[in-house]
């Protein structure tokens, strides 16, 4: 029998960070969204008030199509996050998305084993659920699964 | 338009260093490492503390006012703290040369002192980097939390994009042992370090395997700045700041969106500080390199400019940066095998070299030294130093 109380707990976003608030409503509804300005239509991320870019306020959410491919990883022998302790060995991947130009993700690689990783690997947005439900997070698994 | 940087290219000297010994469990406080780093720079000197009239502290640790107090200063005219985490005691001497430059200041107190093993760990200073909202909600819930972690992203990039092996990073971090083994204060005097083993070390966050990754230590250092024009009449040979630069990379709140991805703050900071010393990365006789892991100090060899970016698996071959090779890097053995005093220690060991007071791990020529340094997300600084 595990004890569930007495297990670490996963860090988990803040949802009501109302900076942030819209892209968990969209990851609840499967939608990937990033921010995009306005004044130079450049896509950027992580979502920011204003345009690393040219500096404009006119930056907005935008769903994009959610694939992308590796651009680069780390597997992860000894966690130092809470609750990851007894998942290693683990792969965080970053992607590069490719209807969002610049945009680089950190997630999880799911249904993969992480030797499997190279650069390049097409991938598709996995939403996976998260504390107890309230909220989606976003993995990545390879494209060619369907 | 900025000031001619010129105008304050050897206007300043490091004229006092200190430091602790470096241990995995000090049995002090830190309040007791940093007076005795201070102490001991400042003694260093030929000065008293009375004569310290500005102090730069880290960002964790005893806090200036502290220190102050306990050093019986009691007219403290300007303290700040410089917050460009492992490139701190870098930048700091940029911030020192412009006190006395400036008349704000004429004899500044930099100082570090962590208890960074028995203490607070080195990866607990986490919660003092930029970004803390994008940390928390894309990416620490993906397991992914500390700089280890992410500067490995880093390095696999370069490994795909340029064909950097782990046999590269082996390279400097056998380098680091060899030094460290010449260097008594160093924590891994005593234990040498092959290929082998480097090779053979526990995946950590691959790439990084436990050899990349740095000490975590005990101790704490200082050093003293102090005008050019007054270090002729003090104790030791002046070390001259002749160049030095900050700066942040683009968007320093954020590792891996930069449009050009392998962007550090060391890429605008080292040109800027080259030009104000008037050399360029070709004219230096060796470096300290800020090594929290050794693939880290890799992308600096190559942003600082001293090889071009993707070449530093060249660069560290054939012993070019060991002693007694073409550009010693660390002859103290850097954070991967001296300690990790965040990087103060990398100053400490330039002027120690500059004086030509390193002992059996003394460079042949130190007439112009570099030291870099690395912090948070990217953040740079280096500077020249001539003796």
């Amino acid at each position: 029998m595990t004890n569930d109380s007495a297990k670490p707990q996963k860090p988990l976003p803040d949802p009501a960070d109302i900076d942030n608030a819209a892209f968990w409503t969209g990851t609840a509804e499967g939608r990937l969204q990033v921010k995009r300005c306005g004044a130079c239509s450049r896509y950027h991320w992580p979502p920011r008030l204003g345009c690393p870019y040219c500096g404009s306020d006119q930056v907005a959410w935008i769903a994009v199509d959610p694939a992308g491919e590796v651009f680069s990883w780390t597997v992860i022998h000894r966690s130092q996050t809470p609750g990851f302790e007894t998942e290693v060995p683990y792969a965080v991947v970053l992607i590069a998305l490719q209807a969002a130009p610049g945009v680089r993700m950190v997630g999880n690689l799911v249904n993969c084993a992480p030797e499997k990783l190279k650069a390049g690997l097409a991938v598709k947005a996995v939403f996976t659920p998260a504390a107890g439900g309230a909220l989606n997070l976003v993995n990545w698994r390879p494209a060619e699964q369907g | 338009m900025t000031a001619d940087l010129r105008e304050l290219s050897d206007k300043a000297c490091i004229v006092g260093i200190g430091q602790t010994d470096y241990s995995k469990s000090s049995g002090r406080s830190v309040q007791t490492l940093a007076l005795q780093a201070a102490r001991a720079a400042i003694a260093d000197a030929g000065l008293k503390p009375h004569d310290i009239d500005a102090i730069l502290p880290y960002i964790l640790g005893p806090t200036a006012d502290e220190i102050a107090s306990q050093l019986g200063i009691s007219d403290l005219r300007y303290s700040s703290i410089i917050k460009m985490g492992g490139a701190t005691f870098v930048a700091c001497l940029e911030t020192a040369a412009l006190l006395i430059h400036n008349g704000i200041a004429r004899n500044v107190l930099v100082f570090c002192a962590r208890n960074g093993r028995s203490g607070t760990r080195v990866a607990g200073r986490v919660n003092t980097i930029p970004g803390q909202s994008f940390r928390r909600d894309f990416e620490s819930p993906y397991g992914f939390s500390v700089p280890g972690q992410w500067y490995a992203m880093l390095a696999r990039r370069h490994m795909i994009e340029f064909g950097t092996t782990r046999e590269d990073a082996g390279r400097f971090a056998v380098a680091m042992r060899k030094h460290a083994n010449l260097n008594p204060a160093a924590m891994m005097r005593d234990v040498p370090m092959t290929m082998d083993d480097y090779m053979n070390s526990k995946p950590i966050f691959e790439p990084f395997h436990l050899l990349d990754c740095c000490l975590e230590s005990d101790g704490a250092g200082a050093y003293v700045v102090a005008a050019a024009e007054r270090a002729k009449d003090l104790p030791h040979k002046p070390v001259f700041i002749s160049g030095v630069a900050q700066a942040k990379p683009t968007c320093s709140d954020d590792l891996f969106n930069r449009p050009d991805f392998f962007e550090i703050g060391l890429t605008k900071a080292a040109p800027r500080a080259f030009a104000m010393a008037g050399m360029k990365p070709s004219d230096i006789d060796g470096a300290m390199i800020y090594d929290c892991f050794s693939y880290v100090a890799l992308l600096e060899i190559e942003e600082a400019g001293f090889c071009a970016r993707g070449e530093v698996g060249d660069f560290v071959k054939d012993g070019r940066i060991e002693l007694g090779g073409a550009f010693p890097i660390n002859p103290h053995g850097g954070l991967l095998s001296e300690a990790h005093i965040a990087g103060i220690n990398h100053v400490i060991e330039g002027v120690r070299q500059s004086r030509g007071e390193a002992g059996a791990r003394q460079m042949q020529k130190a007439e112009r030294l570099a030291v870099t340094g690395w912090g948070d997300l990217g953040d740079g600084a280096l500077a020249v130093l001539r003796s």
